[in-house]
């Protein structure tokens, strides 16, 4: 089953798609933040076997209707 | 009657139908969250969340209890109806007449210990509030203390705090505060700060946490001065603080200098998710200590009413109350008001000579509480100024939209202010507006000012008394 992520942009352009990027991302299970290289897709198509990434704006509302896909590349640890 | 934990105040509540004890599974990740904002919204009892998905048994959340006045003036040891100024009063008595806590060996608080790499934020079910929350918020009712490098003094404050991850939380603290000038201190210094976060405490501690206390007097303190007895506190283990010995969850460690990570979003006092997720202080935990069976409380911010139309509007009024007695201004009431999430002080009173709107404005303004009231509304004394009929009606009749209505621009702001453009929240920019709702004492009352059409205004007295003498014979209920 798809794990579920989010991140915080402060817009949805920020986010560069089929490309690998450095990403704060959050476990929406437990909501603990960490940052991980990753690359992100707006549909499925593009990323199939992604998991799903919800895209939030700076003071937290949804950005699109439906999820982003993401795969982890590597993780480069916790926030602090 | 002073209580002696969070339990026994909770049973008071339930005594009082003022809690509702949640047996049914309740997920942490939103549902809660949602059950606190709504029961907030309605007025409904507390819930007090007995079995927590994915929690051991007895691990608990209790939300919005003192979110109500009825609430607010049991914790205080009050009757449920006591009057807002009553409950101004106590708070009063604490300042005139603190009492400082009696230190203790243990308590219940150290009946669990955790520390080093064994700590782990996640045993407590700290709930994710509102959808889109920076994170889940482990102390929204409590108190953070840290103490001044300088003097030593303990100070309390109630600043947000999120789970980052195991051992790290994250939190808002705007410079004006007490806690920032702290951490600030610290920092010039390269220095971290230590501190300690005491959630679900007998429950005047957090009041008193979420008021204006002056810099440099301890919370504890004006805690025992209310509650009429000491508080009996222990110390940390691993930071020379204080905490009441009864606390159910204690949480230890240091603020890391020269450190920011981002934090929130969060659903704020105002109703509004204002702020942006920023980077912001950031707590390292070096020990937990905890009641078996502990209660986490909660305050899930956002729309009046909730904790900011009850303690804070108290706490402020209080503040703004004494402030301006103090500078000897014939006022007859404040309200630093709820419905409007505190952006609005109401003040009413005498007008012995003109201007006297203006010099009460620039008080409520200089004063801690009343800074972050950015509108003020100044009316006569024949106002009740906790009856919002009778206060809109008179902002509405008798505030001049150009000669009542002033304007003071570039005054400081605050970073939570909804309506203020971006730039203006990042700075902390603010402007304020005062509504001169009296009546100019230049203008002829026979002739400029205008009988007020009211029961108690137009009828003469002997016809007064005889209606409400006979008021249940002409087939009305008694009000």
């Amino acid at each position: 089953m798809a794990k579920v992520y989010d991140t915080f942009v402060e817009r949805l352009s920020d986010l560069k798609e089929n490309k690998e990027t450095e990403l704060v991302i959050r476990d929406c299970e437990t909501y603990e933040a960490r940052r991980v290289k990753a690359v992100v897709a707006s549909s499925k198509h593009q990323l199939p076997e992604g998991d799903m990434l919800w895209v939030r704006a700076l003071r937290g509302q949804k950005l699109t209707k439906e999820p982003w896909l993401i795969t982890i590349t590597a993780e480069l640890g916790g926030i602090t | 009657m002073a209580y002696r934990d969070l339990r026994e105040f909770l049973n008071k509540l339930e005594d009082e139908r003022e809690l509702v004890r949640v047996k049914q599974e309740v997920d942490w990740n939103l549902e809660a969250g949602a059950v606190i904002r709504r029961a907030s919204e309605t007025e409904s009892p507390a819930p007090l969340f007995e079995k927590i998905k994915g929690y051991p048994k007895g691990f608990r959340l209790a939300g919005a209890i003192v979110a109500t006045h009825r609430r607010l003036a049991i914790s205080l040891g009050l009757p449920s109806n006591a009057s807002f100024p009553d409950m101004m009063d106590a708070f009063d008595r604490g300042i005139t007449h603190p009492i400082k806590p009696r230190i203790v060996g243990t308590g219940p608080c150290k009946e669990n210990i955790i520390k080093g790499d064994d700590v782990n934020l996640y045993i407590f079910p700290a709930p994710m509030l509102h959808d889109g929350d920076g994170g889940r918020y482990i102390s929204t009712w409590h108190f953070v203390a840290t103490k001044d490098p300088d003097t030593g003094w303990q100070n309390c404050g109630m600043y947000r705090q999120m789970v980052h991850n195991r051992n790290h939380l994250g939190g808002l603290t705007m410079p004006s505060q007490h806690m920032g000038a702290v951490l600030r201190k610290n920092e010039q210094r390269g220095k971290p700060t230590e501190f300690v976060t005491a959630i679900g405490t007998e429950p005047v501690t957090a009041c008193v946490a979420a008021s204006a206390v002056p810099y440099g007097v301890d919370e504890l303190d004006v805690a025992g001065g209310i509650r009429g007895e000491p508080l009996e506190v222990v110390k940390c283990e691993t930071v020379d603080l204080l905490v009441p010995a009864t606390t159910e969850i204690v949480i230890e460690g240091y603020v890391v200098p020269h450190m920011r990570v981002d934090e929130g979003p969060f659903g704020e006092f105002t109703g509004y998710r204002a702020s942006p997720r920023a980077p912001r202080w950031v707590y390292r935990v070096t020990c937990i200590t905890y009641r078996n069976d502990p209660i986490l409380t909660s305050s899930c911010m956002g729309v009046p009413p909730s904790e900011t139309s009850s303690i804070s509007a108290l706490c402020k009024s209080w503040a703004v109350r004494n402030t301006l007695r103090a500078e000897g201004l014939p006022i007859t009431d404040v309200y630093v008001c709820g419905e409007a999430a505190c952006l609005l002080c109401i003040v009413s009173t005498k007008t012995p000579y003109p201007g006297i709107a203006h010099r009460i404005a620039s008080v409520v303004w200089a004063t801690q509480g009343g800074s972050v009231s950015p509108k003020v509304m100044v009316v006569n004394d024949d106002i009740d100024i906790h009856n919002m009929n009778e206060v809109i009606h008179a902002f509405a009749t008798k505030c001049h939209p150009v000669r009542g209505t002033h304007i003071v621009e570039h005054a400081a702001g605050f970073q939570l202010c909804p309506y203020q453009n971006l730039e203006e929240r990042t700075w902390g920019k603010g402007s304020n507006a005062l509504y001169d709702c009296t009546w100019p004492i230049d203008w002829p009352p026979e002739i400029a000012v205008p009988p007020k059409a009211s029961f108690k205004d137009i009828y003469p007295e002997d016809i007064q008394q005889r209606v409400l003498s006979n008021w249940t014979n002409y087939g009305f209920r008694n009000k």
